[in-house]
């Protein structure tokens, strides 16, 4: 026995100690912060402006003056926003975050919702279902939120879906695109602004219909995204499908898998993956020489990003075509948000920029509209006010089960230019 | 007229860790027992967990009652738990950490891969256990604690019954010195078989709970970093000690919980995420070097002779 | 029609990778006597100094290999000095050294995190490429398959000709008998370590240029390191070696079975741990007998 050991009772007692301090401060905190705030902004819109209403009514005629009682809204009006900024889609969720920060800049400047201002509470997801569902537990527990925007991976909405319903919070995801999120939460407090991948694995196949590629081999992402895809791009092949591979992206070495696509003699590839794999996938393709055949290539690989590494953008730019949403060419208001957006970054806005901030403005309508800072209220406003308002992607009106009506997707191809490397728009689907 | 509308209740966030300290203080017994207690070392702990889950949750999707289903979590857990043991018990202390970890991450494979089991990466979602239709949420949170602490409380009892026993002498002897138990004329191997079985069957338990109480249930779920948590928990509350490993279970994940709510207080230049772990790696260390019987030491072996015959003892003393 | 001259020279590459991984790992192993898990974070390590002078400093990637053969080599003699020699001095067990492992990686990765963010990194060096026959290949490739031999070739040499080398087989084979013959044991595992290290750092300097750079990245080569060194015998240099490309040989060709089979290619790692366990339980000691040196 070493004689630098630890008093025993003395250890334990620390530590006992440690942890009831650390508890009490998190909730002690909460309550004071929470409080003081939340239950003030209440007494002053409330009790005051019912007494004003009140005695003008008295002298006015009682309706009236009942009529001029502000709406319950909080002192501050809480967003919570559940993002990706570590992670699979770190790179993404980074980028993102900004179209929602623009939509709370916007918001504020114009004086907030109903007089008060916006406060955006952000959580990080870390791209896992199981930390995303904990994270909005904090939001709407701790932080008293009732609506949040995001969250970005549609097994990230998954996990938070019955917890949303349940404790009537409005989840609005700009980036989920998994046809299951339809089936599982239909007509309830899920809601995205993007549209579902029902119809891009539909275009991604019909394209290939198109251009006469009669031996099809699918690459995709093993994961709801991927398979989503895949799945519905092989209702519209049919049998001109001649090799299915579904990857991990963990893992960075596909070549074998790419040798075998080589091998299958296949004339066109549909593949779906994301940046961090989608950037050593093009890599080892173009080493392997697979750029002799046509890539159509779903919207995970569209940005920047991909030309950080020169391989990969050599390679799109000579055998990558792909889809990806977008709003409706040439819309004003596509047009006014990226020159805001250019001006507040310093740079172009990326792909799901728009929809992030087309649902924290829905969010913000919604809060406004509804009057009252309740879950359920706000859901109901949502559904109503998404009819009429046309947003950076156009018109984002809900379904029924909180999904968009149509979705454009343009086809972009790259293209190398004095050296740099860009996309560009060759077309749209639907045509 | 005023109307205060409650917005969220941090009470429940609360109770939320509490739920999952539990869940994961079954699982810290768990591995005590084996390891603890028993000297085995199984870096594979994640992948009963795992089995547990799964079984509980397809049991679950075709509408079997919960109590049924936590059954057939115990059961298959604790078989596998057998099996995957036989051909490994007999090997070195290290092997069979390897070994034990390898095995997890092929049984995450096949999960993962094999679609027709549950679904592969796109995961399964899990049922309630709790089936009473419009309570509220504190309500539901309360009983949720309830049905999960009670099966803390059996785990806890029948650990320290094993374990303040002859049998769990006869472990313990294991653990200090194998051959010289052998000779003693005790089968090690049946033994050892028995208490990985148990100590699978224990995370079968607490991979139910855990799979209806988050309700979706993903391969990416049960990576082997879970298993290192585990072992952390054990560690730093103390090996061979029950109520040591439940506070080590509090502790850590009341550190992942604070950090959250405390990066909205304090500005600190690191992000508390990693700040935390990297305390937990340093104390890791620092404790395997100064303290490594834990925070509270290897609880005392109280079986029924000890009882009576330190009785004996006291009496004679008096005279 | 599978290129099968293409998948040989994959499982070259693959080989390479895991031997420089595995070599410390399968020494360090040998010498203090617990399987070390923050390995994968002396891999990561020097991937990060490697990234950091290439990218961050703009020097060019040979500076690179050297940076990350330093640097890892001082994250091992650290790890060696500052944790395992005094744990094992208080008398701490393998399993105590493993779990004390598992932290440091804990700290080391965090910290890794906390200076370069999680996201992943690239470098940005256009590997050129070219065809020799019906194989395609890229430069990175080759530098790996070269920089594997030639370390192996150095290895060898010094194992056998040089007294640190025969001081590391003889302390690795029976620490009590090269004491008592005069031979510093702690300098030796010092040097070991530093070494061990210092290749790893280097393995997964390429791995971050062939693919990209992320915390995690020394746990991707972890796992299958571990098989080599089982397969190959603890301890064991030469059977790390054999091992290496055995393993590298297998993946390939099972990713090759599974696609024939209709299976998914996920499970090529499964075949690393398959093989590991197989050999545990049946043959422990690995390749290691074939070249005479303890499992």
């Amino acid at each position: 026995m070493s004689s630098s050991t630890l008093g025993g009772k003395t250890v334990a007692i620390f530590v006992v100690v440690l942890i009831v301090v650390a508890v009490a401060a998190g909730v002690g905190g909460y309550y004071a912060g929470h409080g003081a705030g939340y239950d003030e902004g209440v007494k002053v819109g409330g009790a005051e402006a019912y007494q004003k209403g009140y005695d003008e009514g008295y002298s006015k005629g009682f309706a009236e003056g009942v009529e001029s009682v502000k709406p319950v809204l909080p002192k501050k009006i809480k967003i919570g926003s559940l993002m990706c900024l570590t992670g699979f889609l770190g790179p993404m969720g980074e980028k993102i975050i900004k179209g929602v920060k623009l939509a709370v800049k916007e918001i504020n400047a114009k004086g907030g919702i109903a007089g008060r201002p916006v406060e955006l509470i952000v959580e990080d997801t870390a791209t896992d279902p199981t930390k995303t569902l904990e994270a909005f537990k904090k939001l709407v527990e701790v932080d008293g939120c009732q609506v949040v925007v995001g969250p970005m991976a549609s097994p990230e909405v998954m996990a938070i879906g019955e917890y949303a319903n349940e404790r009537k919070v409005v989840v609005i995801s700009p980036t989920a695109t998994s046809p299951e999120i339809t089936t599982r939460f239909p007509d309830d407090y899920v809601f995205r602004t993007v549209g579902s991948d029902v119809l891009q694995g539909k275009a991604l196949g019909e394209i290939a219909l198109d251009r006469g590629f009669t031996k099809v081999a699918t690459l995709v992402l093993n994961n709801p995204y991927g398979i989503g895809i895949e799945e519905k791009a092989k209702e519209v092949l049919g049998d001109k499908v001649i090799l299915s591979v579904r990857y991990d992206p963990a893992k960075m070495d596909f070549r074998t898998e790419l040798s075998q696509i080589r091998d299958s003699g296949a004339d066109c590839v549909i593949y779906v993956g994301w940046y961090e794999d989608g950037r050593v996938m093009f890599k080892q393709a173009l080493e392997m020489g697979l750029d002799n055949i046509q890539w159509i290539v779903a919207e995970g690989c569209y940005g920047e990003p991909m030309f950080d590494v020169p391989e990969s953008a050599e390679f799109m730019s000579r055998a990558a075509i792909g889809t990806r949403p977008i709003a409706p060419v040439g819309l004003i208001t596509y047009n006014l948000f990226a020159e805001k957006f250019k001006k507040e970054f310093g740079e172009d806005p990326t792909m799901y920029c728009d929809t992030a901030y087309d649902a924290t403005m829905l969010a913000a309508l919604a809060i406004a509209h509804a009057g009252e800072y309740n879950g359920t209220k706000i859901k109901n406003s949502l559904e109503y006010v998404s009819q009429f308002y046309i947003g950076a992607t156009g018109h984002k009106m809900f379904d029924k089960n909180g999904d968009q009506l149509t979705q454009f997707y343009e086809i972009w191809d790259v293209v190398k230019e004095d050296g740099e490397y860009k996309f560009v728009g060759i077309g749209t689907w639907p045509k | 007229m005023v109307r205060l509308v409650k917005l969220g209740d941090p009470l429940i966030y609360i109770l939320d860790m509490a739920a999952f300290i539990g869940i994961f203080a079954i699982l810290a017994i768990s591995l005590n027992l084996e390891y603890g207690f028993t000297g085995l070392a199984n870096f594979g702990k994640v992948a009963f967990f795992m089995v547990g889950a799964y079984a509980s949750s397809i049991m679950a999707n075709l509408g079997y009652p919960y109590l049924l289903c936590l059954i057939v979590a115990i059961i298959i857990a604790g078989i596998v738990g057998l099996l995957a043991s036989l051909p490994a018990l007999k090997l070195k202390a290290d092997y069979l950490a390897i070994v034990t970890l390898a095995f997890g991450e092929i049984l995450r494979y096949i999960i993962k891969n094999e679609e027709w089991i549950a679904k592969g990466v796109q995961g399964i979602t899990v049922p309630s256990a709790i089936t009473i239709a419009g309570i509220s949420i504190r309500t539901m949170m309360l009983l949720q604690l309830t049905i999960i602490y009670a099966a803390l409380a059996i785990c806890y009892l029948i650990t320290q019954l094993l374990v303040n026993s002859p049998y769990g002498r006869v472990v313990r002897a294991i653990r200090e010195d194998e051959l010289a138990t052998q000779v003693l004329g005790k089968d090690v191997f049946k033994y050892k078989a028995q208490i990985f079985a148990v100590g699978s069957a224990m995370a079968g338990i607490s991979g139910s709970l855990f799979a209806q109480y988050v309700r979706l249930i993903n391969p990416y779920m049960f990576e082997p970093i879970v298993t290192f948590t585990i072992w952390m928990m054990v560690i730093l509350g103390g090996p061979a000690n029950n109520l040591g490993v439940i506070l080590g279970a509090a502790f850590v994940q009341a550190l992942e919980r604070g950090a959250r709510i405390v990066k909205d207080y304090l500005l600190l230049p690191v992000d508390p995420h990693n700040l935390r772990i990297i305390l937990i790696g340093l104390l890791i260390i620092i404790i395997l070097m100064y303290r490594p019987q834990g925070l509270m030491k290897e609880s005392k072996i109280k079986t029924s002779a000890l009882e009576v015959s330190s009785k004996w003892r006291k009496k004679s003393s008096k005279q | 029609m599978i290129n099968w001259a293409q998948v040989l020279f994959n499982s070259a590459v693959t080989g390479s990778l895991y031997l420089l991984a595995a070599v410390g790992l399968t020494l360090t192993y040998g010498l203090t006597k617990f399987p070390n898990f923050a390995h994968a974070e002396f891999m990561a390590f020097g991937a990060y100094a490697g990234y950091a002078i290439a990218e961050q400093l703009k020097l060019g990637f040979q500076y690179s290999i050297l940076a990350a053969f330093l640097a890892s080599a001082i994250m091992g003699a650290a790890s060696y000095l500052l944790v395992f020699r005094p744990l094992t001095k208080r008398g701490a067990t393998i399993i105590h050294l493993m779990v004390a492992s598992i932290g440091l990686g804990f700290f080391v990765r965090h910290s890794i995190q906390e200076i370069w963010g999680g996201s992943p990194l690239t470098f940005r060096v256009t590997w050129g490429y070219f065809d020799v026959g019906p194989i395609r290949m890229t430069s990175i490739w080759i530098i790996m398959i070269c920089s594997a031999l030639i370390m192996a070739l150095i290895m060898h040499f010094i194992l056998t000709k040089t007294m640190m080398g025969k001081a590391i087989r003889a302390s690795a084979n029976n620490p009590d008998l090269a004491m008592a013959s005069g031979v510093n044991i702690e300098k030796v595992a010092l040097v070991v370590w530093m070494i061990g290290a210092a290749l790893a750092g280097v393995g997964g300097l390429f791995r971050a240029a062939d693919t990209r750079l992320v915390p995690l990245i020394g746990w991707e080569i972890l796992l299958p390191a571990f098989a080599v060194v089982i397969l190959g015998g603890i301890g064991s240099f030469y059977g790390a070696l054999v091992a290496a490309y055995t393993l590298g040989l297998a993946e390939n060709l099972g990713v090759v079975l599974l696609i024939t089979l209709n299976l998914s290619t996920d499970y090529r790692f499964a075949i690393a741990f398959i093989i590991l366990i197989l050999t545990l339980i049946f043959k422990p000691q690995g390749f290691g007998k074939l070249f005479g040196e303890a499992g």
